[in-house]
C-alpha cells in the first residue's frame, strides 16, 4: 500500500490580503443587492426620500456649520453642502442613505458578471420595479395614463397614440408592444422624481445613464406587465366596473394621503368571490387527506370569509382545512408549512435541507405530544385530532420535498376524474327531473306543484352549470390551485421531448407544416430600373383608350388625386429647402 | 469527517454552523478581516466577508481528524484577533490563531442537540446561550 501524504492546511497571508480582488459575491447576494438597488431607486421611494428631506426629518435638529459637519460623524467622503450649513437631521439622513447605497454597491462591485447573472439581475430589477406602486400605476391607471400622456403631448402624443391605436389588440405580442410604449412614457414621467432625489442627496453615482436605463427598464416593465406576469392589466380589466372604480378611487386616495398604494386586497377579494361563486356553482371540489390522496366531494357552502364546507364521501359535512380534509395536497410544490424557527408560514422551497430535516423531527415530536392519553377530555381529543391531521399533512409535504430534492421520483396519486363526477351529477339531476315529471303524470290533473316547479328550475340550472363546467373540466384538473403538479410538469416535459415540433394536437399535420416552412418566399432585391419599367407599362395600359372606357369615374378621380400627391411629393424637398432658407434668413 | 463520526455528521455540522454564524457580531469581533479595497467602507466589506463566509465558507477536518477549521471562499484559513483571554484548544494544534474547533468540544453539544426535544432553533439557542466554541 502506498502512503499518501496530505499536508496540513496553511494560512496564506497574501491570499487573505487580496481576498476582495479574487473572491466574488454569490449569485443570490448579487441578486439581493440588485433588488435593494432597484427598490432604493424606485419612484415612490424617491418621493418618500424627497419628502423626508424637505418637510420631515431633514428639517429637524440644530444647524451644523459647514466646518462642524465636515468634522462630524455624519460626514461621508464626497458629500458636499453649501456654506449655510446643514441641519443635524438632514446630515443624518444623508449619511444613512450614503451608507445604504454603499452597502449594495459593495456587493454589486464584487459580482462575477456574465450573461446569465446579468439576465437574472435584469429580471430581479423588473420584479423590484413592479413592487413600486407608482411604476405600476403609471402603466395602468387610466387617469394617470392620461396625465402622463399630456406631459409628453408636445413631442410624442401623436405618434404614440397612432402606434397604440394600430397596436391595440388582444394578442400577447401587441399587448407587449402597447405596454412597452406605456411603460416608456410612464417611466419618463416618474424619472424626474428619481434623479431629483439623487441630486438632492448628493448621490453622484446616479447619472443620466442610470436615468436612461431606468426608462429602458420602465419600457420593459410596461411591456412585461401588459404581456406577462399573469397579465395584470387584463386582471384589472376583468374586474366588475364598480370594483375597478373602487380600486382607482382607493389608489388615488392612498396616494393623496402619502400612503403606499395597495389595491391588491380589493382585487383579490373580487376574484376570490368569483372563484368561490364558480366553485359553488360547480358544486364539486377535489380535496385531499393528510397523505395526499385525492377525492371529489360536494361543496355544501362557501362562507363569506371563504370557509368551505363540503360533504365527504361518507356523507358527513366537514369544514375544509379544519377537519381531516384539506384543500391543498402535500404533493403540491407550493405547499406551505410553519418555519419552526420563526413560526411563520412559508413555502417549502424557501426552507434549507437541514431545517427540513429538523422540521420532520419537530412535527413528529408535536404529533407525539398531541396523542390521546387516559383521562384526556373528549373535546380536547377531537381538537387535537385535527391538529395531528394537519401536522401529518405538513410532515408528509416536507418529506416529499426532501425526496424531490434528493432526485427521487415522486408519484402523486392521480386526481379523481372530475369530468366523470360532473357527468354523474348531470345524470343524477336528469333522473330526478324525470322522476318529478313521472310523478306529476300519475296525478289526475297532471299538474306540477309549485315546490316541484322550483326544484325543476333549480335542477335545470345545476345541469346547465355542470355541462358548462364539463367543457372546462380538463383545464380545471390540470391547473387545480393554479399550479402544475410535479407529475404534470414531468409529463409536459416528456411530451415536449417526444414532440420537438411543438405542434401538440396538430402533430399529425407535421409534414404539411414542414413543407410550408421549406417553401419560404425568396425576397429578391428590387431593381429600380425594372420597377420604373413596370410602372411605365402600367401607365401605358392606363392611358389606353379601351382601358379608359371601362375605368369607373371614381377610379379615374383617384388616379388624378394620386398624380397631384405625387407632384407635391416631388416638390417636397424643394419646398423644405426654401422654408429652411427663410427661417435662417439666408 | 472521521469515519467513526459519519453518522453524527448532520448534528455536528448544524452545531458548527450555528456556533460560527448565528452570532455575527461575535464572529465580527473575533476574526481578522481581509484588507478593505481603497476608498471603500470597512463596515460594508467586513459584512461582505461575513456573508461570503456564511454562504461559501466551509468547515474542514484537520489531517489528524481531531477537529475542524473554518476556511473562506478561497480555501484560506480565517485568522482570529489575538486575545488575552483566549486559550487555544489542545486538539487542534497549529490552528490556535485561526477559527478552529476540536471535535471533543463539539460532540457533547451535538449530543445535547440531538437528545433535546422541542423547537430545533430554540434548542440550539439554549445550548449556545452562554457558550462559545472558539
Amino acid at each position: 500500500m502506498v502512503d499518501v501524504y496530505i499536508p496540513e492546511q496553511n494560512f496564506d497571508q497574501n491570499v487573505h490580503d487580496q481576498y476582495f480582488d479574487n473572491a466574488k459575491a454569490g449569485t443570490l447576494d448579487v441578486l439581493g443587492a440588485t433588488l435593494d438597488e432597484t427598490l432604493y431607486y424606485n419612484p415612490v421611494n424617491a418621493l418618500g426620500r424627497i419628502g423626508e428631506q424637505l418637510v420631515g426629518k431633514g428639517r429637524q435638529g440644530q444647524t451644523l456649520s459647514k466646518e462642524d459637519y465636515l468634522n462630524s460623524s455624519y460626514y461621508r467622503d464626497g458629500m458636499q453642502i453649501n456654506d449655510d450649513g446643514i441641519t443635524e437631521g438632514l446630515a443624518q439622513l444623508l449619511a444613512d442613505r450614503h451608507d445604504e447605497r454603499e452597502s449594495f454597491k459593495a456587493t454589486l462591485s464584487r459580482s462575477r458578471g456574465g450573461f446569465g447573472l446579468q439576465a437574472a439581475q435584469f429580471g430581479v430589477a423588473m420584479g423590484g420595479s413592479i413592487l413600486d406602486p407608482l411604476n405600476v400605476a403609471s402603466a395602468f391607471i387610466p387617469s394617470i395614463a392620461v396625465a402622463r400622456t399630456a406631459t409628453m403631448a408636445a413631442k410624442i402624443t401623436s405618434p404614440v397614440q397612432l402606434a397604440k391605436k394600430s397596436l391595440a389588440g388582444k394578442t400577447t405580442g401587441s399587448r407587449f408592444t402597447t405596454g412597452t410604449i406605456d411603460g416608456a412614457i410612464g417611466a419618463v414621467a416618474v424619472e424626474p422624481l428619481v434623479i431629483g432625489a439623487a441630486a438632492l442627496e448628493g448621490d453622484e453615482d446616479y447619472t443620466l445613464m442610470d436615468s436612461f436605463l431606468n426608462v429602458a427598464l420602465g419600457s420593459a416593465l410596461g411591456g412585461g406587465l401588459h404581456a406577462g406576469f399573469g397579465k395584470i392589466s387584463d386582471r384589472i380589466n376583468k374586474l366588475p366596473a364598480p370594483t375597478r372604480d373602487a380600486a382607482q378611487r382607493t389608489s388615488t386616495a392612498q396616494l393623496a394621503q402619502d400612503q403606499e398604494v395597495n389595491i391588491t386586497p380589493l382585487i383579490d377579494d373580487a376574484e376570490k368571490i368569483n372563484i368561490a361563486k364558480m366553485e359553488q356553482q360547480a358544486g364539486k371540489k377535489i380535496v385531499y387527506n393528510s397523505e395526499g390522496v385525492p377525492k371529489a366531494v360536494d361543496i355544501v357552502d362557501i362562507g363569506k370569509d371563504g370557509t368551505i364546507t363540503i360533504r365527504d364521501v361518507d356523507g358527513k359535512e366537514k369544514v375544509l382545512d379544519a377537519s381531516d380534509v384539506r384543500g391543498k395536497s402535500p404533493f403540491d410544490e407550493d405547499y406551505e408549512v410553519e418555519d419552526i424557527g420563526t413560526g411563520e408560514i412559508v413555502p417549502l422551497s424557501t426552507i434549507s435541507d437541514e431545517f427540513l430535516n429538523a422540521t420532520v423531527k419537530e412535527f413528529n415530536a408535536r404529533i407525539d405530544n398531541l396523542q390521546p392519553y387516559a383521562g384526556k377530555p373528549k373535546s380536547e381529543i377531537e381538537s387535537d385530532a385535527i391538529k395531528i391531521d394537519k401536522l401529518k399533512a405538513d410532515k408528509k409535504a416536507v418529506e416529499i420535498e426532501l425526496d424531490r430534492r434528493a432526485g427521487k421520483v415522486i408519484e402523486r396519486p392521480t386526481d379523481p376524474d372530475f369530468k366523470k363526477a360532473l357527468a354523474d351529477d348531470v345524470k343524477k339531476f336528469k333522473k330526478e327531473i324525470d322522476d318529478i315529471k313521472a310523478k306529476a303524470e300519475k296525478r289526475k290533473n297532471k299538474n306540477i306543484t309549485s315546490k316541484e316547479q322550483s326544484r325543476l328550475a333549480e335542477l335545470q340550472e345545476k345541469i346547465t352549470t355542470r355541462e358548462a363546467q364539463l367543457q372546462e373540466a380538463s383545464d380545471l384538473v390540470n391547473t387545480e390551485q393554479g399550479v402544475f403538479t410535479a407529475q404534470q410538469k414531468q409529463d409536459l416535459i416528456d411530451n415536449q421531448q417526444l414532440e420537438p415540433n411543438n405542434l401538440g394536437r396538430l402533430a399529425d399535420h407535421k409534414d404539411a407544416v414542414d413543407e410550408m416552412a421549406a417553401d419560404k418566399p425568396v425576397m429578391e432585391e428590387t431593381d429600380l430600373v425594372d420597377f420604373e419599367a413596370e410602372n411605365a407599362r402600367l401607365q401605358e395600359d392606363l392611358e389606353n383608350e379601351e382601358v379608359q372606357k371601362i375605368l369607373p369615374a371614381d377610379m379615374k378621380r383617384s388616379i388624378e388625386d394620386t398624380k397631384a400627391l405625387d407632384e407635391k411629393a416631388n416638390n417636397f424637398e424643394a419646398i423644405s429647402r426654401a422654408g429652411a432658407a427663410c427661417i435662417m434668413r439666408r | 469527517m472521521p469515519v467513526v463520526l459519519a453518522e453524527r455528521s448532520a448534528d455536528i455540522s448544524t452545531v458548527l454552523q450555528h456556533s460560527a454564524f448565528k452570532d455575527q457580531e461575535y464572529l465580527k469581533s473575533r476574526i481578522i478581516f481581509p484588507t478593505t479595497p481603497e476608498g471603500k467602507n470597512d463596515d460594508d466589506f467586513q459584512n461582505e466577508f461575513l456573508q461570503d463566509l456564511k454562504n461559501n465558507g466551509s468547515w474542514r477536518t484537520t489531517v489528524d481528524n481531531k477537529g475542524a477549521f473554518l476556511v473562506d471562499q478561497l480555501g484560506n484559513l480565517v485568522p482570529m484577533k489575538p486575545s488575552e483571554d483566549f486559550v487555544p484548544p489542545d486538539d487542534v494544534e497549529g490552528f490556535g490563531g485561526f477559527v478552529s474547533v476540536p471535535f471533543s468540544s463539539v460532540l457533547p453539544l451535538a449530543d445535547e442537540y440531538s437528545d433535546t426535544r422541542g423547537n430545533r432553533l430554540d434548542v440550539m439557542n439554549k445550548i449556545f446561550e452562554n457558550k462559545k466554541l472558539f
